[in-house]
């Protein structure tokens, strides 16, 4: 398979990426630690400006970095705003329940995208806002894909039981295909995890450049899949690692233009982390949680990177004790109708306590390849309530 | 106020910004390049790639010439922030953030006809034309929730009372009968309540409540199957789509007369026949899909229709479809030469005091007085419902069966023997 022929337009120091997967690899590695790709000649790395000689076959490792000035560069800090008001969003879930009650359901696509809209376009990064490209009429045909596959498969499920019932087969064995249907399922969420990411990346843009996930589908899937059901095998204590695996590969998969993102927390420190997290915020009975919550998102956004700039996002245990016990009241004395207001106190929050900040600029990206999208795994996984949200829990 | 607004052009080829200025003129929206911003301070213009230089005549300089630009709105924020999209000579977006944007807008000749020529949504117009004053935002807001919380109300409404009930009338003459036979399965398994161990003494007797079923059934080619329940704490008798009777003893043991009983058969087979529990079970998944999409929850959807059968039970009928029930027991009953007082009877005189208001076949059956003249109207235009019918049962077969579970205590839920269904 040829490789991909990147363009990376950098900040200047030696990276180096799989012009296949996107993995960062080093210099001297002959073969991608991720995808497995080989790299041709023996050779790992070729510099962008032997890009003529990367048009060989197989994969080709490409510099991320290739600014000629960029040793000297000095780092670039982005601020991040959030200008959403709880007033707006209540407004537009209004609208949004009325208007789908009065279209008997329907307009819940449009909803949706509305809503992606308003939280996107409201959301400052360096000075300039995220803009969401993806419509209704997109998400409409997505939920009308996974609304027939979903009858088709209640009818195969109601046929393979009256079939069951008919022969009388015995109980083990129509466990097994229960079993074999929730694995089948179970697979399914990894696909849609990964679509649905990859659907809301390529429709959202900053300086109109596009965002996207690198990757094929089912090379995340298999994977997460194994990952997934040792998650069951071990009563959940797999459940970090698989985190870690699932950010980490995702992460690195995605692309801000030309320029990549990186997630290097060791894993050893991040399994203890969420370990240590769980089970003391048990004992506790949920006091441990406002001290780990801080610390837990300062640790995943201090080792998430965009090039070689790094992402923070830390605040103090107490303004967020403060935010989050003041929203559980507002949801209370509202009865769930504050819900909007709560929604955008936390993204204002996060967004203030967030930045980006080292040699990379956001100047820097160049506009990557078109993706072609399908929004149907974003409804495959609002419908099977995988991926849901806005953050996807990376 | 100042004489230019300060903006960004973005082409779509990098993320560099482009410093512009713009201005209103006679012929409409210009722009011109602006000195560098403060994340170009240390580049040189040779940096910046190809794709991203401008039309020579408007590189930067205070002599630079304004480009006219055809621009269409995309986005204007109350906080100011806007966002044009333009295309010509300059391609991509425009951005800025301004507090006076619209004012600047405003102040301008002919800027609102200009606006509005470049394809500009309603809001940006009435953000232009309206005042802009805190004042008038919070005026505005609360408009904006009185008007939307005033359709949503009548939006449900609407849905709840006309468009739902047809919608399932519908969906539910579209569904096979073998969709009720599903669901009936279905439902039966999530039964709380066992069926009663019948031994061979008591056999026949509830072979003849089957085969009044029968009877009731057969002229409409329904297949009826009685479940007689263990339970003799509920009062109470129902049927599940597919054809399934349910009959508690304790409803039998308050009756007065076999033709109670076999109003209440006739009116549970005119539920069946009219498919009014499928209807509800359609209704009920209609309503919390809506619902569920409404709160903006797909996976509730898929819950929602993938778990209806558990909640079946708690589906109550609505009084048209008791009615309906009511005049198809009368018509089945006199076309049966039975007697069909039986339903007056039963519902002009409590079933007693002891009786838990949830365990009652009335309260499940709520019989106001609406309904009460509706049956006797029914009854008496029915021809052939006379008092003189037939019995469809010996007496010494109904005292037996007004006894029926209440001879070996304990009986509440305690399987006596391997549960027999009477066919």
């Amino acid at each position: 398979m040829a490789g991909k022929k990147h363009a990376y337009l950098g900040d200047g120091s030696e990276i180096w990426s799989c012009g296949d997967c996107g993995n960062r690899v080093d210099a001297a590695d002959s073969k991608c630690g991720q995808c497995g790709a080989t790299f041709p000649g023996g050779q790992a790395a070729r510099p962008m400006q032997t890009a003529a000689a990367s048009q060989s076959n197989g994969p080709v490792a490409v510099p991320i970095a290739s600014h000629p000035s960029s040793a000297a560069r000095p780092d670039t800090t982005y601020r991040f705003a959030f200008h959403g008001t709880g007033g707006d969003l209540f407004l537009l879930y209004l609208k949004n329940a009325a208007l789908t009650l009065l279209t008997l359901g329907i307009y819940s696509a449009w909803a949706k995208a509305a809503l992606y809209r308003y939280f996107f376009t409201r959301i400052e990064a360096g000075g300039t806002r995220l803009r969401f490209h993806g419509t209704g009429n997109e998400i409409f045909r997505g939920i009308a894909l996974i609304g027939g596959l979903s009858i088709l498969f209640m009818i195969f499920k109601g046929v393979a039981e009256a079939l069951f019932a008919y022969f009388k087969v015995p109980i083990w064995a129509s466990g097994l295909f229960s079993f074999g249907v929730f694995l089948g399922i179970l697979f399914l969420v990894q696909l849609a995890i990964f679509g649905a990411l990859r659907y809301r990346l390529g429709r959202t843009s900053l300086r109109e450049i596009r965002f996207r996930l690198t990757g094929l589908p089912m090379d995340f899937a298999k994977p997460a899949f194994k990952h997934a059901l040792l998650v069951g095998l071990t009563l959940g204590f797999w459940f970090p690692v698989f985190q870690h695996w699932k950010t980490q590969t995702l992460v690195g998969q995605m692309r801000y233009g030309s320029l990549p993102f990186r997630f290097d927390a060791p894993r050893r420190e991040y399994v203890l982390l969420a370990y240590k997290g769980f089970f003391l915020s048990l004992l506790t009975l949920g006091v441990y949680w406002f001290f780990f919550y801080p610390r837990w998102i300062a640790f995943k956004r201090g080792h998430t990177w965009l090039g070689q700039s790094r992402f923070r996002c830390e605040f103090k245990v107490g303004e967020f004790a403060v935010l989050t016990l003041t929203n559980a009241l507002l949801v209370l004395c509202t009865f769930g109708w504050g819900a909007a207001w709560v929604l955008t106190r936390h993204t204002r929050f996060i967004a203030d306590h967030f930045s980006l900040s080292g040699p990379t600029r956001m100047e820097d990206a160049m506009q990557g390849e078109a993706q072609t999208l399908g929004s149907s795994s974003l409804a495959l996984a609002d419908s099977l309530d995988a991926g849901a949200g806005i953050d996807f829990g990376l | 106020m100042s004489e230019f607004l300060s903006a960004q052009l973005f082409d779509g080829a990098s993320g560099q910004g482009r410093p512009v200025q713009l201005r209103w003129s006679e012929t409409g929206l210009e722009a011109r390049l602006a000195g560098k911003n403060s994340a170009e301070a240390n580049d040189s213009d040779a940096e910046i790639p190809q794709a991203l230089a401008l039309p020579s005549s408007s590189r930067s300089g205070n002599d630079t010439p304004w480009t006219s630009l055809a621009w269409s709105a995309e986005e204007l924020h109350s906080d100011g922030y806007f966002r044009v999209a333009v295309d010509g000579d300059w391609q991509g977006l425009l951005e800025g953030q301004s507090r006076e944007f619209s004012a600047w807008l405003r102040q301008r000749p002919h800027s609102q006809a200009i606006v509005a020529a470049a394809g500009a949504r309603k809001g940006w117009l009435a953000r232009l034309s309206g005042e802009t004053g805190p004042e008038a935002a919070r005026r505005r807001f609360a408009l904006h929730i009185a008007v939307w919380v005033i359709l949503l109300v009548l939006a449900a409404a609407v849905l709840y009372r006309f468009a739902l009930p047809s919608l399932s009338r519908d969906v539910t003459d579209k569904l096979p009968r073998s969709a009720d036979r599903l669901f009936g399965e279905q439902a039966m398994r999530h039964l709380p309540w066992d069926t009663l161990a019948v031994d061979s003494a008591s056999a026949p007797d509830i072979r003849s409540i089957q085969a009044l079923l029968d009877s009731l059934g057969r002229p409409l080619a329904l297949p009826l199957r009685l479940h007689v329940m263990a339970d003799t704490q509920v009062v109470n008798a129902f049927a599940l789509p597919g054809g399934h009777v349910l009959l508690f003893p304790a409803l039998m043991r308050r009756m007065r007369s076999p033709a109670e009983l076999a109003g209440v058969l006739a009116h549970e087979t005119g539920h069946e026949a009219l498919r009014h529990g499928m209807r509800r079970v359609v209704r009920s998944s209609l309503l919390g899909v809506i619902t569920a999409f409404a709160l903006g929850d797909i996976s509730g959807a898929g819950a929602v229709l993938l778990d209806r059968t558990g909640q079946i039970m708690q589906l109550a009928y609505g009084r048209e479809e008791e009615s309906e029930a009511d005049a198809f027991a009368v018509k089945a009953l006199s076309r049966l030469n039975l007697d069909c007082r039986g339903l007056d009877s039963l519902f002009a005189k409590p079933l007693g005091p002891q009786v838990p208001a949830w365990a009652a076949f009335l309260s499940t059956h709520p019989a106001d007085e609406q309904r009460l003249k509706t049956l006797q109207k029914t009854r008496k235009e029915t021809a052939g419902c006379s008092e003189t019918s037939r019995t469809w049962v010996s007496d010494s077969t109904w005292r037996r069966l007004q006894n029926l579970g209440f001879s070996h205590p304990p009986q509440k839920n305690v399987h006596i023997s391997k549960p027999v269904i009477v066919q």
